[in-house]
């Protein structure tokens, strides 16, 4: 489950960042991948609550501080739909 | 994994060099899926593909009072994949008035062509909407006084400021009154109070040049306002609008993109079989195919009642279909069920040749370009088989289920229009009576025979407030018979009518078969004894007529009794403009300068002139009804 959650994560922060998939390590982070702003970040949340059919709380956004946050999200709502 | 290798198959295309085919695969991939991700995407393959493709640049900004941020790349994709370089600049947060009133600001100095004030309800009216029930009786008409005159200051500064086009969101109601009930039942309620502003502000749209809205409220309530809105992204990132929603508003905006830049479709060629009715006539005869009222037929008829709605906003609908022609035609003209007949083709290819070759005849036979097209054809390999071989074209993508047919050429935005001239209601019938006059053509002996039996008449005139719209029109749409092909908006129009060296003139041609309409224009501009045709283009409807001959013998004449030596102006050469390329030199122009944009061409009024055509009565109008 974890590995295909990542899949789809990887691909879309490729593409919304413009750096090639294998850039994008569940370590990824603002620190590492220069496209990764604020901005980029709400991008990416839109594109995801999009692709999951999910919703994002407030105060779990403010938990995001890389990709592996964000799949560890993902996972609990996937699995445990609200 | 599809999309994954959908991008690299589009990725190898681009780096072979096949930017038709990337361009095609592009606008599949994108229809596909229109998410932030798909939108990066096909911008950075657009941005590769710069130069190989034809691409209309376009700016546009964006004032806001509420996050947009993510709405732009979507945008930016559709806009690619529409034909246009799209250049995007978003003022700051809520920062919207100074920008406006500051004639210094970043909006001006990006100098857009056009401006999106997007401003929401409850961020310029809050009494309207959070704070309705504070409001003593009295108080909510003067609050939507207020509204209202805050809209007119922003709109009229920033016409002071610049000539872009500006649209104004206009103003959505809340998804429930603060009053609920109540609210519908007083005619001073809350929704009451924000239609008022938005009826005001239709009127100040009216009024103040190059101002267009877009109905905002509309848009919340076609997708649902409840499904709109996401309250936590409001309260956090101020961005309003629910993820899925995002690609509605950009796809708005783009909507109102595309007649404001001039990019129009002005005919729409219609497949037949299957599409404007169901099943085949050559295999199910008359009686056989599906078209009615009734289901499966209503499908079939509900696109043929949107067709006809296209027809009564001036688009020109034609036939092109792979059928026998008196099958066809049987059906066009006897079966029950039709909403469209005969006389509302202006064109039509009923044959077995490839559509490619039909497609390009009708233009021809309209005397459109080929970008004026658009197809409507339920057959997936046709579409595709056009898009690759006419790029030109505007193919409309059609779902699989009839049912959904109408809604997708409404939802098309190929034939928006933001205002129509008398001669876009009017189209379809000059093409009408088109016909007679080729009939009259053929039936005389000669050229001048015929132009002396079509007993035209030029009226020519300044530019005025009622013409304007038109002649700006026509300086956008203007192809072929076009010297300079300078595109001007109305409110340049406005402004080089006013100035004292320049002439905005407007030519309007009846015949014996019908009036013409406005069909040409000319702008002069006198500087050191020469007189500069600034631009000069005659519509396609009166080509080879001698009218050019006509308006340049009037301008001729005006520039000598102003005492100017010399008539000079460039032919610049496009693509389309073929048709005008030896106007001068006919007139017994010559060159005198040479770059390589194009030419300048000058006539000596002191020894030469121009010859009015005798079969030309040409009267000089002091001020021209539209």
């Amino acid at each position: 489950m974890t590995a295909q959650v990542f899949a789809t994560v990887q691909r879309i922060a490729s593409n919304l960042f413009q750096v090639p998939l294998r850039q994008i390590a569940p370590n990824s982070s603002p620190e590492t991948i220069q496209a990764w702003d604020s901005i980029q970040q709400l991008n990416l949340v839109l594109a995801l609550e999009q692709e999951f059919d999910v919703q994002f709380e407030p105060e779990e956004l403010e938990q995001i501080h890389c990709i592996d946050d964000i799949v560890q999200l993902l996972e609990n709502k996937v699995r445990f739909p609200s | 994994m599809e999309m994954q290798n959908q991008q690299e198959d589009i990725a190898k295309l681009i780096a072979s060099g096949a930017a038709g085919e990337a361009k095609v695969a592009l606008e599949e991939f994108w229809r596909a899926q229109k998410t932030p991700g798909a939108a990066a995407f096909v911008i950075s393959c657009y941005e590769k593909l710069r130069g190989r493709l034809s691409l209309a640049p376009y700016r546009l900004a964006i004032l806001r009072s509420f996050t947009v941020e993510p709405a732009v790349p979507l945008l930016r994709a559709a806009a690619f994949v529409n034909g246009f370089d799209l250049s995007v600049q978003t003022g700051d947060f809520n920062a919207y008035a100074q920008e406006i009133l500051d004639a210094d600001s970043s909006l001006y100095k990006f100098q857009p062509d056009a401006a999106v004030l997007a401003v929401q309800t409850r961020d310029i009216a809050p009494e309207l909407w959070r704070d309705f029930t504070d409001l003593e009786s009295g108080e909510s008409i003067r609050a939507a006084e207020r509204v209202t005159n805050d809209f007119r200051h922003w709109i009229q500064m920033f016409r002071k400021h610049s000539n872009a086009y500006l649209v104004v969101h206009n103003l959505e109601q809340p998804a429930i009154p603060s009053e609920g009930l109540l609210d519908v039942q007083s005619a001073n309620g809350q929704s009451a109070m924000i239609r008022s502003v938005n009826e005001k502000l239709c009127a100040i749209a009216q009024e103040i040049r190059g101002t267009y809205l877009l109905d905002y409220d509309a848009l919340t309530a076609r997708f649902g306002r409840f499904a709109w809105h996401d309250e936590r992204k409001w309260l956090t990132v101020r961005l309003p609008i629910a993820a899925s929603h995002l690609i509605h508003l950009a796809d708005e905006w783009l909507h109102l993109i595309l007649p404001l830049s001039g990019k129009l479709a002005k005919v729409l060629v219609v497949d037949l079989d299957n599409t404007l009715w169901g099943g085949v006539i050559g295999e199910d005869g008359m009686d056989g195919i599906q078209l009615g009222l009734e289901h499966p037929g209503a499908a079939y008829q509900a696109l043929q009642r949107a067709m006809l709605d296209l027809y009564h906003r001036g688009i020109l609908l034609a036939v092109c279909s792979k059928n026998n022609q008196d099958d066809a035609m049987a059906a066009l003209e006897k079966h029950p069920g039709m909403l469209l007949r005969p006389q509302h083709f202006a064109a039509m290819r009923v044959n077995w040749a490839d559509k490619p070759k039909n497609l390009r005849e009708i233009a021809e036979e309209l005397n459109v370009g080929l970008n004026s097209l658009a197809l409507l054809d339920d057959n997936p390999v046709e579409r595709r088989h056009v898009r690759l071989n006419l790029p030109e074209v505007v193919v409309i993508e059609l779902p699989n289920n009839p049912m959904d047919y109408a809604r997708a050429l409404r939802e098309d935005p190929a034939f928006e229009r933001v205002r129509l001239s008398a001669e876009d209601r009017e189209r379809s019938k000059y093409y009408n009576v088109q016909r007679e006059r080729v009939q009259l053509e053929q039936s005389c002996g000669s050229r001048e025979d015929f132009l002396r039996n079509l007993k035209q008449e030029a009226r020519i005139a300044r530019v005025s407030s009622t013409t304007l719209p038109r002649v700006a029109q026509l300086t956008q749409k203007t192809n072929q018979f076009n010297l300079t092909t300078r595109r001007y908006s109305e409110q340049d129009i406005a402004q080089i009518g006013a100035r004292p060296e320049c002439g905005v003139l407007s030519i309007r041609v009846k015949d014996r078969f019908a009036d013409n309409g406005l069909v040409g224009v000319a702008i002069t501009r006198d500087k050191d004894g020469a007189c500069e045709l600034d631009t000069f283009l005659l519509s396609c409807r009166v080509i080879g007529r001698d009218v050019e001959t006509a308006l340049l013998s009037y301008l001729a004449d005006g520039a000598r009794a102003r005492g100017c030596h010399l008539l000079q102006g460039w032919f610049f050469p496009t693509k389309k403009n073929a048709p005008a390329k030896d106007f001068y030199s006919i007139h017994g122009f010559e060159v005198v300068e040479q770059n390589e944009k194009g030419s300048l061409w000058s006539l000596d009024l002191a020894n030469s002139g121009v010859h009015p055509p005798e079969w030309i009565k040409v009267v000089a109008a002091e001020e021209e009804e539209q």
